[in-house]
């Protein structure tokens, strides 16, 4: 049973990159224009990893993952940011509140998000088979 | 002193030779208590002659005092009290040199008080004039002045009332005024919001010294308005920001796709092609930017060049639609063409017009969620060329109407939703207004949509000036 992966992109052209990648490489993947779309299909059946932009219409990527982490049972799911957006987004900070499990900038290279996400589900496929 | 008690002395003298006589003749004729009734009544006697005397004296003596060159030898002819008057005389002469004295220091000091008056009036002012508020406090904190610009920073009546300082500015004068020993002047940055709204302030303390024993007379704050300057900063750290976004997310695309193109990640003809489309896309997008970016600068500098030709509005219009058309595809809007069929007449340049629908075009996809709808209208309207750009978008809320043109204004609640520059409608407002002559109008309702109408002279300029479609007229 490939892993699920929520894609969050207004840039439909950033999303579908992500997306082709990520298929090729087994994975099944699922696109959201923005994060009330996301946060639908997320409620509907949550995925295995979210990799969701920043600034979108009616709702940004920080709400998103806020929403995702106040949901019962995906306080851990593995998000990882993917944003244009330089010094204004305190990093660490962000990653601390949010529990990030990678913030990626953009531009980005396609092949180290893919081994990210090997290495984020692969850790996480680990640790359920160690419990 | 005793110059003073001779005169008493003096004054006591007849009396007492009146008195004395007297006495012996009472004494002799009707013994011990007729002679002590005599030397009474001798006394008193001889007291009101002296006292007499004395008077009609003291007239003469008042008489040539009035008269300054009667006084030289005045005691002449005053027989008793020659030696009185003389004192009296140089008592009066002194105390009137002294007199005179005092009256010329004073009006030296009355003349000098003017001065300073005038002067202080004038500093008052000159400070009054200073459009940056200023401030001085006593030793004790307490102000003793402040210039009309300080009203914001006080509270407190200004006739006569207790008079406080906004606390930042307190604890500023108290540090100068206490921690004068390495440094006389400090400074500090503050927020605070008097009725106007909030303001921010850069004030400078220094403390005033007493040129001779470098006593601290008090201090002084100078404060300069840094809400313009603190605006432009955040604007400019802003705009930097939006034009970093804007140039990344389409560098994003063109970077993955061309990794991926290396990586044999596409092996269908017609996945490539997509991505070639993709690829074409986001450079057209840089492209767009820059020019944005280029021409504004231009404007700003002053050097734009216009090259203004004869051609059909329409032709544009198709041509703007061209270029958003994928855009608009990829976000599954509808892209609604509503040209006139009227032949269009106009002069413009053609690149920067184009620009400016462009820009209205990509303003109104990026803000209308997908399933949208663009519509793109012209038609003539009284001899002018009218252009509407219309989407059913989120709207532009009511207060940021008058604000759209400015340079990196970006709507705060379509900012969240959207990256952008602030640097489009300007463009299209300088673009439509200034270089061709024509006028700008929006329309907009929250969550129902946006309507841009522009309005451009009609007619070509070259000879061959076709006339709009013949009305009829009624006669």
């Amino acid at each position: 049973m490939p892993h699920r992966i929520l894609v969050v992109d207004d840039e439909i052209h950033i999303a579908r990159a992500v997306q082709m990648k990520l298929a090729r490489a087994g994975f099944e993947i699922e696109t959201a224009p923005d994060g009330l779309a996301a946060w639908e299909s997320f409620q509907r059946r949550p995925p295995d990893l979210v990799i969701t932009d920043c600034q979108m219409p009616r709702m940004g990527g920080i709400e998103l993952c806020r929403r995702i982490r106040e949901n019962p049972g995906t306080e851990q799911l593995p998000i990882i940011l993917l944003t244009a957006k330089g010094y204004e987004l305190e990093e660490e900070s962000v990653m601390l509140d949010l529990w990030l499990s990678a913030l990626i900038g953009k531009p980005f290279s396609p092949r180290e998000l893919l081994e990210t996400v090997e290495g984020i589900l692969g850790e996480a496929r680990s640790e359920a088979g160690r419990q | 002193m005793h110059r003073e008690r001779s005169i008493w002395l003096w004054l006591c003298v007849p009396p007492l030779v009146a008195s004395v006589p007297g006495a012996l003749v009472a004494w002799w004729s009707a013994g011990g208590v007729a002679a002590a009734i005599c030397v009474v009544v001798s006394c008193l006697g001889g007291g009101a002659l002296a006292a007499w005397e004395a008077r009609r004296h003291a007239r003469i003596c008042e008489a040539r005092l009035q008269r300054p060159e009667l006084r030289i030898n005045g005691t002449q002819g005053t027989g008793l009290y020659a030696g009185l008057l003389e004192e009296a005389f140089g008592i009066f002469e002194r105390l009137e040199a002294e007199n005179r004295r005092a009256r010329e220091e004073r009006t030296t000091l009355e003349a000098r008080g003017q001065v300073r008056q005038r002067e202080a009036q004038r500093l008052e002012a000159a400070l009054g004039c200073v459009e940056q508020p200023v401030l001085i406090v006593d030793p004790r904190g307490q102000v003793c002045y402040r210039n009309a610009a300080a009203a914001p920073l006080v509270t407190g009546a200004p006739d006569g009332g207790a008079v406080e300082l906004v606390p930042a500015l307190v604890e500023l004068l108290h540090e100068t005024l206490t921690r004068n020993v390495a440094t006389n002047r400090r400074a500090a940055e503050f927020e605070h919001e008097p009725a106007g709204g909030p303001r921010a302030w850069e004030a400078t303390a220094v403390t005033i010294q007493d040129p001779q024993d470098r006593r601290v007379l008090g201090a002084v704050a100078v404060l300069r308005d840094i809400a313009e300057q603190k605006q432009a900063n955040t604007r400019h750290a802003e705009f930097v920001s939006s034009v970093c976004h804007e140039l990344k997310t389409p560098m994003a695309g063109i970077r993955a796709y061309a990794e991926m193109l290396r990586d044999g990640d596409f092996n269908e003809p017609a996945e490539q092609q997509e991505v070639y489309g993709f690829i074409e896309q986001q450079v057209d997008r840089l492209t767009r930017l820059v020019d944005n970016m280029l021409n504004l600068a231009r404007i700003e500098s002053g050097v734009i060049e216009v090259k203004r030709e004869d051609c059909e509005l329409n032709d544009i219009l198709r041509k703007a639609l061209d270029t958003i058309a994928p855009t608009a595809s990829e976000k599954s809007i509808r892209l609604v063409p509503e040209l006139s069929e009227l032949y269009l007449p106009v002069h413009p340049d053609r690149d920067l017009l184009g620009q400016a629908i462009i820009n209205l075009l990509s303003n109104a996809v990026k803000y209308t969620p997908a399933g949208g709808e663009v519509r793109l209208r012209s038609r003539m309207d009284e001899g002018r060329a009218v252009i509407e750009v219309r989407d059913t978008g989120m709207g532009i809320p009511a207060e940021s109407l008058p604000r759209i043109f400015d340079r990196f204004y970006r709507v705060p609640r379509n900012n969240q939703a959207a990256a952008g520059t602030g640097l489009g409608l300007a463009l299209v407002h300088y673009i439509v207004t200034e270089l061709h002559g024509g006028a700008i109008a929006v329309d907009s309702a929250l969550d129902e949509g946006t309507c841009f109408t522009l309005t451009l002279p009609l007619g070509h300029r070259n000879g061959q000036r076709r006339k709009p479609a013949a009305r009829l007229c009624a006669v």
